[in-house]
């Protein structure tokens, strides 16, 4: 299988569990209506300042816990903003974000610069007893970090939660039928509040894996695009938890390959074959489910583009010419496909109907 | 409705200003407060502050450089705002502006100076106005929120930036990821010698002008406020909205792009590298906000972000506080200003009755996909 064995599979289980942390609590904020832009300057909460807590404190379970609170508590002045004042919450999200960098930055050079450098032991990889000795399983899945268990179980608590307990439905309802939510007796202002608050735990609990979970130290903006790249991943996912799943194991495993291409000079034939296949899978899923539609543009381009990438793919895949595509366009993938597949899916898009739209009382 | 009308429009003007300058001193109480709090004098902090940005000529040369690309980005969000349309793109469009301004900079010789500057700014202008033209028109054709793709697309055009700078346009024989060398002819000149300001002030007080204008006194600019008012209304009239809102936006990426290409064709190192645009983007929004969304406010909010930042690197010199803590600022301010203004707005339509549809969507369903 060359480039993707059982380190590869790893490596994309553990680059999807911050994507997935953040993806969650973001899916459960914007089911209840809330677009959270400042997810990334949660997750910037959430891994300087459980790197803080980690360098005073012996727990490191009590370290991620501090940066899951950080990460609530610039959640709540989000959610103060956007909800209280009815700010626009794209700008509030905008504010978050710079407020995330500038907080992180400047504490983390205030106390820590001209220091020498702090690398906290960083958790350690719990080995699933016996399933851990499984060939090719082993390797790949049962020996990780803690927080990626988490993160992998946390996924069907989330799908329960969302569909099927009366939580769930005040949830949804907040984003897609507020009016009815409050006709119902149900305060979507206050359910609001509670999803922005569980997405800044979930941020802050992504960013600590990052600081404290994986690497032991924190660097200035380490969360590098990563609460976007969890944003992309509920918007491709459309707004579904098993959406969420699929795009956070496509984009963590692009970024894993991205790394892992890095030392090759040239693409291996498998990573074509891996493209053909993804490709020759949406278009049968796409053709089973909704057939072509001879009349219609969007699905005429939509079959022929995805037969195309698939066919040549294919080629390449036989072929084996010796190229090398630049690791950038692996980075700008997850964003260039969640771009299109917004377009294709068009007006089908499945977005909460109230998502960022301010919920103002008649008389407050 | 108790007072008369016209003590009503007076204070309404009023209240805008105070709403910024109000968010302005909690930006920077909030900041004083934790140097102070971290036990360093706040008043040897703002007189760094102040003498980093205007202690010396070139130190405020430097400022007001620094404040020319806020402006234009200021301006593309104020055209994008004023149909109710929310680039948030900027950053993206300002990369892909400078990116292809610059290869018009450098692969388009022997056209005389002052022509070869102008044709590299409107390639850079039309750079930015078509990346923003593609969420344009995924916007009006298929119905795809604005916000999220001008969003994503930032990110897409920082690959891009990354890997042209890495490779096709990477400068040959020097070691850092860097373009060639911008030739004079494609420069802006300086207006005062060996500092970083350039004569494209001019322009940028001009087009402050131009689009303030456009808004309040052309055909366009009211069609883009009264799509931006009221949709409905808008269509009513007979206003085409998708192709406004689409001009809107694209005006918008052309403001962004003209302000990348500065950026690169007038930026001291003469060179496009990696992080020519870095911040700018998000401090371009801030600006638009400060400014609450009037061109003619750009100009003041622009200088005062600018001073911050440029004072900021002094008060880091001297007295080892942080310069990012200009962000923390920055943020504060954000928050305080679109918060007490979203108050105010609403306090007001409450008093005229006048409620401007908030509660519908935002992203309406559109009737008219073209498919």
């Amino acid at each position: 299988m060359g480039v993707f064995d059982a380190a590869w599979v790893a490596a994309m289980l553990a680059a999807a569990t911050p994507l997935l942390l953040a993806g969650m609590g973001e899916l459960i904020s914007q089911r209840a209506g809330v677009i959270n832009v400042g997810l990334e300057g949660m997750m910037l909460f959430g891994a300087f300042f459980s790197y803080w807590a980690a360098t005073e404190v012996d727990t490191i379970w009590g370290a991620v816990l501090i940066g899951m609170v950080a990460g609530m508590a610039l959640a709540a002045v989000m959610a103060f903003f956007s909800i209280n004042t009815n700010a626009d919450q794209i700008v509030v999200g905008i504010g978050i974000l710079i407020l995330g960098i500038g907080v992180t930055s400047s504490a983390f050079r205030d106390l820590f610069e001209g220091r020498p450098q702090i690398i906290i032991e960083p958790m350690e990889r719990l080995e699933v007893p016996w399933l851990e000795s499984i060939p090719f399983f082993g390797e790949a899945f049962f020996r990780q970090r803690p927080v990626v268990y988490i993160a992998f179980a946390l996924l069907p608590v989330v799908w329960f939660v969302l569909y099927r307990t009366t939580w769930g439905l005040a949830i949804r309802a907040a984003g897609d039928l507020p009016d009815a939510a409050e006709t119902a007796g149900l305060s979507p202002r206050k359910i609001r509040w509670a999803a922005i608050l569980t997405a800044g735990a979930m941020s802050g609990l992504a960013g600590a894996f990052l600081s404290v979970g994986e690497v032991g130290i924190f660097l200035n903006r380490m969360t590098a695009g990563r609460g976007f790249l969890a944003l992309a991943a509920v918007i491709f996912g459309m707004w579904r938890v098993s959406g969420l799943l699929w795009a956070c194991l496509l984009f963590g495993g692009a970024t894993a390959l991205q790394r892992r291409l890095q030392g090759l000079p040239e693409l291996p034939g498998e990573v074509w074959v891996l493209i053909a296949t993804l490709a020759g899978a949406t278009l049968a899923y796409v053709l089973i489910r909704r057939g072509v539609d001879w009349h219609n543009v969007m699905s005429l381009v939509t079959t022929m583009g995805l037969a195309a990438i698939g066919v040549t793919a294919l080629v390449m895949a036989i072929l084996e010419p010796n190229i090398s595509l630049p690791s950038e366009l692996w980075l700008a993938m997850p964003f260039v496909l969640t771009i299109v597949a917004l377009a294709v899916m068009g007006p089908r898009a499945a977005a909460p109907r109230y998502l960022a739209v301010p919920l103002i009382r008649e008389h407050d | 409705m108790s007072r008369p009308a016209s003590s009503r429009v007076a204070s309404s003007r009023l209240i805008g200003p105070a709403v910024s300058i109000l968010a302005v001193a909690v930006g920077l109480a909030v900041s004083f407060a934790i140097i102070a709090f971290n036990g360093d004098p706040p008043g040897e902090a703002a007189e760094a502050l102040f003498d980093g940005a205007f202690g010396s000529k070139k130190q405020a040369a430097a400022t007001v450089a620094r404040s020319l690309p806020l402006i234009l980005v200021a301006l593309g969000w104020i055209v994008a705002f004023s149909a109710r349309r929310i680039n948030v793109g900027l950053e993206g469009q300002m990369i892909v502006g400078g990116i292809t301004g610059t290869c018009a900079a450098l692969y388009l010789p022997g056209i005389p100076a002052p022509l070869h500057l102008l044709v590299a700014l409107l390639v850079g202008i039309v750079g930015g106005a078509i990346y923003a033209g593609i969420a344009a028109g995924l916007w009006a054709w298929r119905g795809v929120n604005e916000i999220v793709s001008t969003l994503l697309m930032n990110f897409i055009a920082l690959q891009l930036l990354s890997w042209v700078v890495r490779g096709p346009m990477k400068a040959p024989g020097v070691r850092s990821n860097r373009s060639a060398i911008i030739p004079d002819s494609a420069q802006w000149p300086n207006l005062i010698e060996k500092s970083p300001l350039n004569i494209d002030v001019f322009m940028v007080v001009g087009l402050v002008a131009t689009v303030a204008w456009m808004l309040r006194h052309t055909t366009f600019g009211m069609r883009l406020r009264l799509t931006g008012a009221n949709v409905e209304a808008a269509r009513a009239a007979g206003v085409r909205t998708l192709s406004i809102s689409m001009m809107a936006l694209m005006v918008s990426g052309g403001l962004a792009g003209l302000a990348g290409a500065g950026l690169v064709l007038g930026g001291e190192t003469e060179v496009m590298s990696e992080g020519f645009a870095s911040s700018f983007g998000l401090e371009g929004i801030v600006v638009a906000l400060l400014a609450l969304n009037a061109p003619y406010a750009a100009i003041p909010a622009a200088l005062l972000l600018a001073s911050l930042r440029q004072g900021g690197g002094l008060m880091e010199a001297r007295l080892g506080v942080p310069a990012e803590l200009t962000l923390v600022t920055q943020g504060v301010v954000l928050l305080f200003v679109t918060g007490s203004a979203a108050v105010v707005r609403r306090a007001r339509s409450i008093r005229i009755d006048v409620d401007g549809g908030e509660h519908e969507p935002a992203v309406e369903p559109r009737e008219e996909v073209v498919t």
